[in-house]
């Protein structure tokens, strides 16, 4: 098990990854929303793009996450 | 663009070649940890994605009804790559640690090459 700093980089890394997910993903879903109400006909094609870019600004942070975890266990 | 529904069709499409691909792997090369540890990502890989689908779907509805969405399901997607990486971690001896975590990363390339390829196609 790692000692009490390893346990602060955990927290940090998992901490700052999330921090950016919720960033990028408020900024994602705040223009969708405001898409939809200007233009609700577009609602799937934005739809469709709030997803791609939900998925793919929550892969780094994931990775973040587990990679936390891998070095708490070490 | 196609609708959410088609891309999703399509990226479980493409994982089910990818998990039939590990099991070949699995079954006649000699590193069957590695490509059971890609299987187990991948197929927790997709599970981010089918709750992401849900959740999406979910909050496509609530705006339509004007009513409010808690959450995205980040924490739970977050959780299920910690599930995949613990159970690699608890039987070491047949699941690979590595490769789990590059096995979680595997639905999501398929999405951006699935996406690149759909550009280049129709635009």
């Amino acid at each position: 098990m790692t000692g009490s700093l390893g346990l602060l980089a955990a927290a940090i890394a998992v901490g700052l990854g999330a921090l950016g997910a919720g960033i990028g993903n408020g900024l994602i879903v705040s223009k969708t929303v405001e898409g939809i109400a200007r233009q609700p006909e577009a609602r799937g094609v934005l739809q469709t793009t709030m997803f791609i870019g939900v998925a793919l600004v929550e892969a780094l942070p994931i990775i973040a996450t587990v990679i936390a975890f891998i070095v708490m266990n070490q | 663009m196609s609708d959410l529904h088609e891309i999703y069709a399509k990226l479980r499409k493409m994982v089910f070649f990818v998990l039939a691909l590990c099991a070949l792997g699995w079954g006649f090369t000699p590193y069957p940890s590695v490509f059971a540890g890609l299987a187990l990502g991948t197929a927790f890989g997709f599970y981010n994605f089918w709750i992401l689908k849900r959740r999406m779907e979910k909050f496509d509805r609530a705006v339509a009804e004007g009513s409010q969405v808690r959450s995205l399901g980040t924490a739970i997607r977050f959780a299920s790559g910690v599930a995949a990486v613990a159970l690699a971690i608890t039987f070491a001896e047949h699941i690979h640690l590595i490769s789990t975590a590059a096995g979680l990363m595997i639905p999501y390339l398929l999405l951006l090459t699935e996406r690149i390829i759909h550009q280049v196609r129709h635009y």
